[in-house]
């Protein structure tokens, strides 16, 4: 490969097209690495040149700008930047919750952005849990209702209220699975949601600022928990998160400024 | 007894030259008059029964477009957590049946206990007769006022996007 060499008589506008070439060549062997990563099936997320870019002219938004990841099966990852800096559309995108304007995502093998919008749910279904950081729980529901929501439009089974019920014990609530979300605590209600982000087995579990409404020692409780269902259980989890500590207890960081994502290596 | 008819006129012709003048009149005619205003009753009957179905339909669609506005967060998370929005749409139209069939046989049973044990005790005759195709036509009309009632609300409720309404939040 050419080296390329810098001297300070060179005209700016020589260095800068020299930097762009670097960087264009740094993008292709990161490609080649992802790709590769892909093929063998390590990869069981995977987003590339993954651009959102809201209204035209000049109300555009550029909230994504090309971005390219890749997380393994069984990794926990953190995505951190600031408010505004495109996380949870990152998050919306990874998950199928929305579409973006250009690029691709890669979930198990399934390139979600090719599949039709009326199919999309089998993908967040099957594919994805969510966890998010104000809970959601149904108000009306009891904690172990709240867990079987995504199981309610499948046909009735017993194993299912059955791995409802254990995974409610794994959070510790077992004891609770009959009270309503008012009756538990912040705390309490997002061990429910993560049991519902699991109750099917998704490939990924996606978590938007999970410890945004809780104090911190509980905080450090739920993060505990995701931890150990990493560990133990070889769920992946993705949370994005503006806190620095929630995000070097990962396994493998990105930034995200201003909708470009940046590697922080730790792989 | 033949020859009612006959008879009649016959009664009528003796007493034409009299004094006090006389006519006759066949139970077959009075039935005639009672059936005719029964008529009139039945049709003012239907008259009442439609514009409480029409009520009716109107208050289930309202009270769904209401739950459904109200619920638009929870459509949100079901959306997110794979539901289809053929789930979502049935899910509310079976809801909204739930609630016109009970509202139906409430009214059912509420109607049945008034016309036999209040309005039949006045007037000596029974004039609701509870029969299994009464039954079933109350069934099959409360069913069809929840689907009419509930079926915009419903499209409504699968429209939502869950990017959207997890969002305002």
């Amino acid at each position: 490969m050419e080296r390329m060499t810098y001297t300070e008589s060179e005209p700016v506008e020589e260095l800068r097209r020299k930097v762009q070439e670097l960087e264009g060549r740094l993008a292709a062997v990161e490609g080649r690495g992802r790709e590769r990563e892909e093929r063998r099936g390590e990869a069981i997320v995977a987003a590339r040149n993954l651009s959102k870019i809201y209204g035209e002219g000049r109300t555009r938004v550029v909230a994504l700008s090309e971005v390219n990841l890749s997380i393994r099966k069984g990794e926990f990852v953190a995505v951190q930047g600031a408010s505004g800096s495109g996380k949870t559309t990152l998050l919306n995108m990874l998950g199928a919750l929305d579409r973006p304007t250009r690029g691709r995502v890669v979930i198990d093998g399934i390139e979600t952005t090719k599949v039709p919008e009326r199919k999309l749910f089998r993908i967040r279904r099957e594919k994805v849990g969510f966890i998010f950081q104000t809970y959601y729980l149904v108000p009306t529901l009891t904690a172990l209702q709240n867990v079987l929501l995504p199981t309610m439009p499948l046909r009735a089974n017993r194993d299912l209220r059955d791995s409802a019920e254990q995974l409610l014990e794994l959070v510790g609530l077992r004891e609770r699975m009959d009270h309503k979300p008012g009756e538990l605590s912040g705390g309490e209600q997002q061990r429910v949601a993560i049991a519902r982000a699991l109750v099917l087995n998704p490939a990924i579990i996606l978590a938007d600022e999970p410890t945004g409404n809780l104090d911190s020692k509980t905080g450090a409780e739920i993060m505990d928990l995701m931890h150990r269902l990493n560990k133990e259980q070889k769920r992946t989890f993705i949370i994005v998160t503006h806190d620095a500590k929630i995000a070097s207890g990962t396994e493998r960081v990105f930034y995200l400024t201003d909708g470009r994502l940046y590697s922080g290596g730790g792989e | 007894m033949d020859n009612v008819e006959g008879v009649a006129a016959a009664i009528e012709e003796k007493y034409e030259e009299g004094t006090v003048p006389v006519s006759t009149m066949m139970a077959k005619d009075i039935l005639g008059e009672i059936n005719d205003a029964m008529d009139v009753f039945q049709s003012f009957l239907w008259v009442i029964a439609v514009v409480a179905a029409v009520a009716g339909g109107i208050s289930i669609f309202i009270v769904m477009l209401m739950s459904v506005i109200e619920r638009r967060q929870e459509f949100g998370i079901l959306k997110a957590s794979g539901w289809s929005n053929r789930n979502i749409i049935s899910s509310v139209v079976v809801q909204s049946i739930t609630i016109a069939l009970l509202g139906a046989l409430l009214g059912f049973a509420i109607g049945s206990l008034i016309a036999n044990y209040g309005i039949s005790s006045y007037i000596g005759v029974d004039i609701a007769i509870i029969t299994t195709k009464l039954l079933g036509e109350i069934v099959g009309f409360g069913i069809i006022m929840g689907v009419l009632g509930g079926l915009y609300p419903a499209l409504q409720a699968a429209r939502v996007s869950p990017i959207e309404t997890l969002r305002a939040t």
